[in-house]
């Protein structure tokens, strides 16, 4: 079991200022929900929950701020691979834009294949793995279990 | 016996076997999680044609994949699945001396035996809990999922202030979408596919699939340079149950801690298996040879592990709060199909009872054959590109999370929830409270509000009634009692 002590005090700068920002979204977000009333049935409402909940992330946010370790901010970020998870995360994203329009089959043919050339295989060997991923998932989800993948504009079976 | 002839039935059987050499390669796959198993196994099971064969499929991958994790434990060093962590101590040590596939026919005969212990618990004790269940309103209902969160906070691994964060998180993600006490909306922008809130798969697949897939690139899919398949003696079958034999009393003892840890909310097959670890050293006469190939080493956390999967369905049938994160899913699963666990199902369902022990039993005799296979293949599965594995589960996810509404919406949701989990795991936030906090959320709300339209505005029922009471003075309990053990070990020092 990893040892909790230290982990205990030391606070995180980007963790406290991510359930800061969820608190003041939930604040905000939270003057637009209306609620039917019913006359005072000793209800607290539909909004007491999520804005309780929210300045419980405040106060712990402001924590996490408050006791950040300024050591850790001085450290090296980690490189490295940092570049490789951004290409996939962008390829990834514009997967799931494309996905509706260009279709399961086509879109992910053209994703997994940047994918795995973004991970180091050379283009033939990506696109034939790809190609071996696509049929795999065609016989088991479409052809076995009858999954329902989108077709897009061009039509395809998947 | 119709329930039991129907599982025995192909249209059953063979989509409940795939299911389980699923989870074979999903748990034996360093960096794919057991809990990332049952997630995308979840939505092709409601794809079966009857709520059985799916139930099968998803308590299937549950198991085998916990099995399946202690296959590269044991010849890589590297755990597939959290729960086998604690099997990597000596079962590498018996594959370095050539005997991994002794150590793992051990752990397969053990994890099928501390499986069906798990699962005879399961069937004895849960219905005897479901008539106390009965006294149950909405009071104690309420304290029960605190009580839970709370636990799930104080055990997981991190801080429990991260915890605590993570399941206040996790609660105020299920407020999105209709209040059910007013109707209201909330957070939902007036798009129609947030009404009924997050949907809950594409979550668990962005928090456990997306975000490992960005953990593993960013790590460089680093691996252990000790692969120790090769030079396996290739012990039988016999000697491995003889070795079982030897150690039967650790195998009951290991197995009955894993089913009570397994229980409790939060705590899941890793806990379970390291109590059992820590528990069997202390007490066994060879405790010194244990992390250096000691058979104990192996039997202990192996039992305790799948054990401990079933000790998660006790308080998830009986009150409808998950022991762990894989049974999490699993009961967000069974509400899909309309099952709504609790203590009622076991006197107005008691068939869909019955049909889910017997899946839960004949699993584990399932789990032979299955893990036997899995042993074999192991080799295989070491050879395809991790970059492909790694793109299969990205593509997997996007399945999973399409396939249940036919909703690209799902798919969004996955993806933002994929970076959210792999942020959160980068600053140490543990996320099982965090889907706790996603399924109990509801529950918490639903029965405090309840309860206080009932009181008229009193708190008082929520601490006057006597299990309420029990259960707030647990709470008490368990966040007090790590800060006094803290204190009294620091005593002794400060006497020297």
């Amino acid at each position: 079991m990893p040892n909790k002590g230290k982990q205990q005090n030391s606070g995180d700068l980007w963790l406290g200022l991510f359930f800061i920002c969820v608190t003041l979204a939930v604040l905000v977000l939270s003057s637009s929900i209306k609620s039917i009333g019913l006359g005072n049935n000793f209800d607290p409402g539909p909004k007491a929950f999520p804005i309780g909940l929210s300045l419980l992330l405040a106060a712990g946010g402001v924590f996490e701020f408050i006791r950040r370790n300024p050591a850790r901010l001085r450290e090296e970020p980690v490189r490295g691979e940092a570049k490789s998870v951004l290409l996939l995360l962008a390829a990834f994203a514009v997967y799931v834009i494309l996905l509706p329009w260009l279709g399961f089959a086509i879109s992910t043919l053209i994703m997994a294949t940047t994918m795995m050339m973004i991970l180091g295989n050379p283009w033939w060997s990506a696109l034939s793995l790809s190609l071996v991923l696509l049929t795999i998932i065609y016989i088991l989800f479409v052809l076995f279990f009858r999954v329902h993948l989108p077709s897009g504009v061009f039509g395809m079976p998947f | 016996m119709s329930v039991l002839s129907e599982l025995f039935q192909l249209h059953v059987l063979l989509p409940w076997l795939l299911g389980m050499l699923f989870g074979i390669f999903v748990g034996a796959t360093p960096g794919l999680t057991a809990t990332m198993a049952v997630a995308l196994i979840v939505p092709v099971s409601f794809y079966m044609p009857d709520p059985n064969t799916g139930l099968a499929m998803i308590i299937g991958v549950s198991f085998t994949a916990i099995f399946a994790g202690d296959i590269p434990a044991t010849y890589l060093r590297i755990p597939g699945t959290p729960a086998s962590a604690a099997a990597t101590l000596d079962g590498h040590q018996l594959a370095k001396q050539g005997r991994g596939r002794f150590a793992l026919l051990i752990d397969l005969f053990c994890s099928s035996i501390g499986g069906l212990v798990g699962v005879t618990l399961l069937i004895l004790i849960a219905p005897q809990l479901a008539r106390f269940a009965l006294k149950f309103s909405n009071f104690e209902y309420f304290w029960l999922a605190i009580f839970g969160l709370s636990m799930s906070a104080v055990v997981s691994s991190g801080n429990t202030r991260r915890g605590l964060l993570a399941a206040a998180f996790g609660m105020l993600l299920a407020t999105i979408g209709l209040d059910v006490v007013s109707g209201a909306q909330r957070f939902t922008f007036s798009n129609p596919e947030l009404m009924g809130g997050l949907g809950f798969i594409p979550v668990m697949i962005g928090l456990f699939g997306v975000s490992e897939v960005i953990r593993s690139v960013l790590s460089g899919f680093k691996a252990e340079d000790s692969n120790t398949t090769n030079s396996d003696k290739g012990d039988s079958a016999l000697h491995s149950l003889v070795a079982i034999w030897k150690h039967k009393f650790t195998v009951i003892k290991s197995s009955m801690a894993g089913t009570i840890i397994g229980a409790l909310p939060g705590a899941g097959a890793d806990i379970a298996a390291w109590a059992a670890y820590g528990l069997e050293q202390r007490t066994s006469k060879k405790g010194a040879n244990f992390g250096k190939g000691e058979v104990a080493g192996v039997v202990a956390p192996t039992s305790a592990n799948n054990a401990a999967v079933s000790g998660a369905w006790i308080p998830a049938l009986v009150f409808g709060i998950p022991g762990d994160a894989v049974t999490a899913i699993v009961l967000g699963a069974l509400m899909m199909y309309e099952i709504k666990p609790g203590p009622l199902i076991f006197e107005q369902n008691p068939e869909q009872i019955n049909a889910i022990f017997l899946i839960a039993l004949i699993t584990q005799l399932l789990l032979i054959p299955c893990g036997y296979l899995g042993l074999k293949t192991f080799g295989w599965l070491l050879k395809l590109p991790r970059s492909m594995i790694m793109v299969a589960v990205l593509v997997f996810s996007v399945v999973g999370s399409f396939s249940l509404r036919n909703s690209i919406f799902d798919v969004y949701v996955m993806a933002i929830f994929g970076l959210v989990g792999y942020f959160l795991e980068a600053k140490r936030v543990p996320l099982a409270p965090l889907i706790l906090g996603l399924i109990l959320g509801p529950m918490v709300e639903e029965n405090f509000r309840t309860g206080l339209i009932k009181s008229e505005g009193s708190l008082l029922p929520f601490l006057n009634r006597p299990i309420c009471a029990f259960l707030v003075l647990l709470l008490i309990v368990a966040f007090i009692s790590p800060l006094l053990l803290k204190r009294i070990r620091r005593k002794p020092a400060k006497l020297v």
